[in-house]
């Protein structure tokens, strides 16, 4: 791992501050999982001049549940969401979603915060410095994608942004895009459909250098606790999502009024299934229904030659997801 | 022979204490003052050669103690490469940090190559030669063909240098079958050797000694060897390996042949050979994951029936997949699998056609089953194709035609004998336990009858591997000392890599000397200190460490028993030993202490330890027939592994994967260190159905999966393993009747699995790893548009 | 780029209070192993993904090779070195030696720390809450059978240890 310089935050105002005085790239960190990763294998063009921690920022370690919803500090760990009484009680598929993350040691260090701004895990953006050399590839300013004509098998069924064909790989981003939470950061507040961009280089968020999360916003369901998160991968555990899935239904007089559902690890940004949810309003929601949905979720699928299994597993893991949310 | 006591006694394990309070050191734990850290620079491409390289800023940057390139130290590196991270350049600082900068500070150009990255295209004629003038595909140089079979005693008499392994007449075999039955391309993808600890030393020279602290599996013969490598005599070399974080053949090192991933201990023994300080060299995961050994393989299979299920002929074509050089006689092990062994009960013609590979990947090596599992892979699915075809049982099958005790070996390793006795198999009861213990025979259905999302499978599969070979060359050496306090040590270089080496052989002291295990020590932590050992690979210790602990305890005893018998007067052989002393046998009365037998002694003289030698040269007397020398057992490890999982026809997800492993061990000399090595039957379930291969760039040979997120170990969650532990008394090949465990639970899993999933889905997939995208085409839920021409 | 100044960190180890000088990009399992003088914290994937250089921080399992030592100020840490007490055994390390916990014992401390994390959360864990405990902490000799069987008897051990008091 390289030299940086390191600095322990009091508030928030002081992060920005170190972040805007920082004259190369400067990265805040909380958790650090995601970003102790990037760092030891110095896969950025550019290497970090400061760290700045904000675990040392007092009051953003609180889960609380108030009148319009959940809010969930910056600093509160994925075990912490995931055990938690009131979430599994009224965000199932968000307690979920966390508790399918990575593994127990990573989600006592690891922030839900963080796990919606990390960034993405193709190998080719990921490989590491020590054997043979860091691979400079379009989303860090590179000229080329390598995983278009390399190895895709992982990668976006969904086509690419700017030439990336990465995907998202969050557990908690499409549980947060199902309950359409809101971002609050030291700028603004960012409804979640808005929030991630593959836009703007490395990152998968559409944050400015300078901003931070603070905190997020969950509101209650309506109609109770009718969420749910589903996980295909390899490994029941220390694992990234082949494809992932959460979804959010409203159901009154046995029928559905309302829905979000939001797949992941498909697209470079979580991806939420618009037709699929147009289609469930006004329906009762049968197992034929949910595998409608599930079709229409991939109608718009562009997979590549590696990748053509995620789709059939993108349309199962939706029908099931929705169907979860009522068992 | 004696009362066992501590054998067959789940007795703590030796060394064990440390291992759980974190007090075990092991070789990165030894932290030597002033201690210089080491950094490599490795290939970007897979073929190339070095035009130029500048070193001159790295070794101006304060910190830095040395630059080590082609041009300084030519024994450790070189300036062609071979596959992507091979060995460039190297720094030697006082910091990690600064070796890193240092390291980006060197400047090379290099002349790309063409290359070849699977084995596939390797084979092809006019494929990239990754080692220039050379073809990528090498026939076996040591095929023999076996002939001039004793009426008698059934073993065969010649052995003559051929095209092939084998025996009888192919052609004649397969013309004379009632059911010919054929799989070609049964693919076996290159998969990662997997050790916990990942591989390097510190090596110390301080002006006289060169210390060499690290993992191992062979002190003395790793000794040798990097001694002869570096040109230093062996007498100023000390191999130092208290602990091994596991190895599975994988992290085994050969320091003389370059193409083998031994290079730390090159470059740290070089290093400091020129510094005189210690100098550290370990890789990160991500060096371990590229320069590790792999192994992979392509095999077809063609086998010939009588209409009862007999297996009368066996034609097997084989691959092995070297890369950029590496050990190619992993190959021959393969054969184990076929008639040769395995199936020699019924096999009357036998062909074995076996090739070894290079490609520009890293190199491929020998690793807990070495070469036995990719044979068994070829052979197990198609005896299971076979079973189908003819509408046979595939438990009946097996036991129809699996190798029994006292059938002949027909050289799986011609290089050191032509044929022998397979000294124990017990391979039917094996079949018989795993059946029960699944229910085979209400469980198994046939596909047909499957319907439903998620479809159960239940598979099966047999195998039989090395377990020490007979012949020069092969042979351990062991030290007993019994003390005048009642105690004893085992003096041994026997290496414990988490296999319980170190526990076994103790409790083989312990009962020959009548001691309780409490009161057995070891010493095994150096070459300085300890006679030869075997390399522990091809789960030999138990077989041929065991007879040179038992030989050398036994001479121990006899030593203490004819000084007691000089002082009570009693013939030696009427004399025993136990915890109290020496006695008498049959009459306690005549007894006298430890201390007393062994007479004065104080700080200038007098017995201070009875020292008992013992080296057991394979084959001597205890390993032939009837004691004759032309006629020897040869022991195996060997049983049979069923499988259950569930497949979800709709994600081609697997889950629920249980392996039952069941083995006869002969004598299990402690049932829970046997139990455990059987739980090593995951790898071979991981490398199923995990997705594990390493995967190559196709463009650039770059690994994609140089880390343990994307190449994926077990968890707890992903699959459970069922030990089934036979103990078929009789085996003639060891004091106690005990014959090998350890790499069998590699042997049989892609084959049982691959059966198993067959068995669920209905579809045969020939390529490993079984991942959802190939389960999903075969089932018909995707096209794989890759195959479309 | 950097001035490279070593900060001077105060932390306790196993009871007791160090003071260490560290780089900002030094790792708490580095500092561990070399400058606290507690190598029973192995490195072996160093990305978090084996758990081998488990550690408890004020009380919570974490793989110490993910996080920076500069932040640990203040924290009360946990190592394998600090489960037995004046060469007793600690219930798990028992449990841990009559199970045959550990082959080829690497994985072992970081094994045992999360465990003692689970036990200490939840006393009397079934199987399957023992496997999802040990999710983060591989054993590549695959011993996980024995592992749980340890897991378990720890936990009797620890109960009856509890009772008794």
């Amino acid at each position: 791992m390289k030299r940086f310089n390191h600095f322990n935050a009091t508030t928030m105002e002081e992060a920005v501050n170190l972040l805007n005085e920082s004259e190369g790239p400067a990265y805040v960190i909380a958790g650090g999982s995601d970003l102790m990763g990037c760092l030891k294998d110095n896969l950025w063009m550019e290497a970090p001049e400061r760290v700045i921690n904000l675990k040392t920022i007092p009051g953003l370690k609180e889960i609380n549940v108030k009148d319009d919803g959940l809010h969930i500090g910056a600093m509160v760990t994925l075990t912490e969401v995931a055990e938690s009484d009131a979430v599994k009680e009224q965000w199932p598929g968000l307690a979920e979603a966390a508790r399918r993350t990575a593994s127990p040691l990573l989600r006592n260090m690891g922030t839900v915060a963080g796990n919606i701004c990390q960034e993405n895990r193709c190998w080719y953006y990921r490989y590491p410095d020590k054997i043979g050399g860091r691979i400079d590839c379009v989303r860090k300013g590179g000229k080329r994608c390598l995983a278009v004509p390399g190895d895709h098998r992982l990668h976006s069924i969904f086509g690419q942004v700017k030439k990336c064909i990465a995907v998202n790989p969050s557990d908690t981003a499409p549980a947060f895009v199902a309950l359409n939470a809101t971002i609050k950061t030291t700028k603004r507040d960012i409804p979640i459909d808005e929030f991630f961009s593959a836009e703007m280089g490395a990152q998968s968020t559409i944050l400015d250098r300078n901003e931070i999360v603070t905190e997020i916003v969950v509101p209650t369901p309506k109609a109770g606790p009718t969420s749910a998160f589903n996980k295909i991968a390899y490994r029941k555990s220390i694992d990234f999502a082949l494809v992932n899935c959460a979804a959010s239904i409203t159901i009154e007089d046995g029928k559905v009024t309302a829905a979000r559902i939001c797949l992941n690890g498909v697209h470079n940004n979580p991806r939420r299934c618009e037709t699929s949810e147009q289609m469930l309003v006004g329906k009762q929601l049968t197992e034929a229904v949910a595998k409608e949905a599930g079709e229409l979720a991939v109608a718009e699928a562009k997979p590549l030659l590696q990748n053509i299994y995620k789709v059939q597993m993108a349309k199962t893991i939706v029908s099931d997801t929705l169907l979860d949310c009522i068992k | 022979m004696f009362k066992t006591k501590a054998v067959g006694q789940s007795v703590r394990q030796k060394g064990g204490a440390p291992r759980v309070t974190g007090e075990a050191k092991y070789y990165a734990d030894v932290l030597l003052p002033g201690m210089l850290q080491t950094r490599i620079l490795r290939s970007p491409y897979p073929a190339a050669n070095i035009i130029s390289i500048d070193t001159a800023e790295a070794e101006a940057m304060p910190g830095v103690k040395l630059v080590m390139t082609y041009k300084n130290f030519p024994k450790a590196f070189r300036n062609t490469l071979y596959y992507v991270g091979d060995l460039v350049a190297a720094v030697v600082a006082t910091d990690a940090t600064l070796a890193e900068e240092a390291l980006e500070l060197i400047k090379v150009e290099y002349e790309k190559k063409k290359f070849v990255l699977n084995i596939e295209d390797a084979i092809e004629k006019d494929s990239p030669q990754v080692f220039e003038g050379v073809d990528n595909c090498h026939e076996w140089e040591f095929h023999y063909y076996m002939s001039d079979r004793d009426p008698e005693t059934k073993l065969f008499k010649t052995k003559t240098h051929g095209e092939y392994n084998g025996f009888g007449d192919i052609e004649k075999g397969f013309a004379e079958a009632d059911v010919i039955v054929e799989q070609k391309g049964l693919k076996y993808a290159y998969c990662k050797s997997p050790a916990m600890e990942p591989r390097g030393c510190s090596a110390h020279y301080n002006g006289s000694k060169l210390n060499m602290y690290t993992h191992s599996q062979g002190l003395h013969d790793e000794k040798l060897c990097l001694a002869q490598a570096l040109g230093i005599n062996a007498s100023i070399l000390n191999y130092i390996s208290p602990y091994t974080g596991s190895s599975f053949g994988g992290k085994n090192a050969f320091p003389l042949d370059r193409n083998i991933a031994s290079h730390y201990l090159m470059i740290a023994s070089l290093a400091t050979l020129e510094l005189h300080k210690p100098v550290h060299c370990s890789y990160s995961r991500e060096e371990e994951m590229l320069c590790g050994w792999s192994r992979g393989s392509i095999g077809d299979v063609k086998v010939g029936f009588k209409k009862d299920g007999t297996l009368t002929t066996m034609d097997f074509f084989h691959w092995q997949e070297c890369g950029a050089g590496g050990d190619k006689y992993p190959a021959k092990n393969a054969v184990l699998a076929t008639g040769a062994v395995l199936y020699s009960r019924n096999v009357e013609h036998q062909r074995s056609k076996i090739h070894y590979v290079h490609t520009n990947r890293f190199c491929c090596n020998g690793w807990q089953g070495y070469g036995v599992p990719e044979g068994t892979y070829a052979v197990e699915t198609t005896m299971d194709i076979a079973a189908e075809q003819m509408g046979i049982d595939p438990v009946e099958i097996r036991k129809m035609n699996c190798m029994r005790a006292g059938d002949v070996d027909s050289g799986w390793d011609p290089l050191t004998y032509k044929s022998a006795y397979i000294s124990s198999s017990g391979i039917r009861d094996c079949l018989d336990a795993g059946a029960e213990h699944v229910d085979w025979k209400n469980k198994w259905q046939h596909p047909r009858e499957k319907t439903g999302r998620i479809r159960s499978g239940l598979g099966v599969a047999i195998f039989a591997m090395a377990a020490g070979r007979p012949g020069p060359g092969n042979s351990s050496e062991a030290i007993v000392k019994i003390f005048p306090d009642g105690t004893a040590s085992l003096v041994s270089a026997i290496a414990d890599i988490g296999q319980g080496q170190h526990t076994v052989q103790t409790q083989i002291v312990a009962d020959v000397l009548g001691l309780p295990y409490e009161k057995i020590g070891l010493v095994s932590h150096d070459t300085d200190s300890t006679p030869f050992a075997t390399l522990v690979a091809g789960s030999c210790g138990t077989w041929i460490q065991g007879w040179a602990t038992y030989g050398a305890a036994m001479d121990a005893k006899r030593q203490v028993l004819e000084l007691a018998a000089a002082k009570l007067d009693v013939p030696a052989e009427e004399l025993t030993l136990d915890e109290n002393g020496i006695h008498a046998v049959g009459d306690k009365d005549k007894n006298i202490s430890f201390s007393d037998a062994f007479g004065t002694r104080g700080h200038y003289g007098g017995i201070h330890e009875v020292i008992g030698y013992y080296v057991h040269n394979s084959p001597d007397g205890t390993g032939h027939k009837d004691g004759k020398k032309d006629e020897i057992y040869i022991p195996k490890e060997k049983g049979a592994q069923f499988v259950t999982l569930d497949v979800d026809t709709e994600t081609g997800i697997i889950s629920n994967v249980h392996a039952i492993m069941a083995q006869n061990v002969g004598k299990a000399l402690n049932p829970k260190i046997v139990a455990g090595q059987m739980l090593g039957a995951r790898h071979g379930l991981e490398n199923a159905t995990l997705g594990n291969d390493c995967i190559v760039d196709k463009r650039n040979g770059w690994l994609m999966t140089p880390n343990w997120i994307d190449y994926r170990h077990s968890t707890a969650l992903d699959s459970d393993v069922t030990p089934l532990v036979i103990e078929k008394p009789g085996d003639p090949s060891h004091p106690l009747g005990a014959t090998a465990c350890g790499e069998g639970a590699a042997c049989p899993t892609l084959a049982s699995f691959s059966n198993a999933l067959f068995n669920a889905i209905g579809v045969r997939i020939l390529e490993t790893p079984f991942t959802p995208e190939r389960i999903l085409t075969a089932l018909g839920k995707i096209q794989d548009k890759r195959k479309k021409k | 780029m950097n001035d490279n100044p070593k900060r001077l960190i105060q932390l306790t180890v196993n009871g007791e209070i160090q003071t260490v000088p560290v780089e900002s990009h030094w790792t708490l399992s580095k500092v561990l192993r070399n400058d606290c003088g507690h190598t029973g914290t192995k490195e072996a994937c160093d990305e978090g993904a084996c758990g081998a250089c488990t550690v408890l921080i004020d009380g919570l399992a974490v793989p110490a090779c993910m996080i920076l030592a500069v932040e640990q100020e203040g924290k009360d840490i946990e190592t394998i070195e600090g489960l037995s007490v004046d060469g007793k055994l600690h219930p798990i390390q028992e449990a841990w030696l009559e199970e045959y916990g550990s082959q080829c014992g690497f994985c072992s401390p970081g094994m045992i720390m999360t465990t003692k994390y689970l036990l200490s959360k939840n006393p009397n864990p079934t199987d399957d809450e023992i496997k999802e405990a040990i999710g983060g902490n591989l054993c590549i000799c695959s011993n996980y059978e024995h592992i749980i069987n340890a897991v378990r008897s720890a936990a009797q051990k620890m109960s009856k240890e509890q009772t008794h008091v």
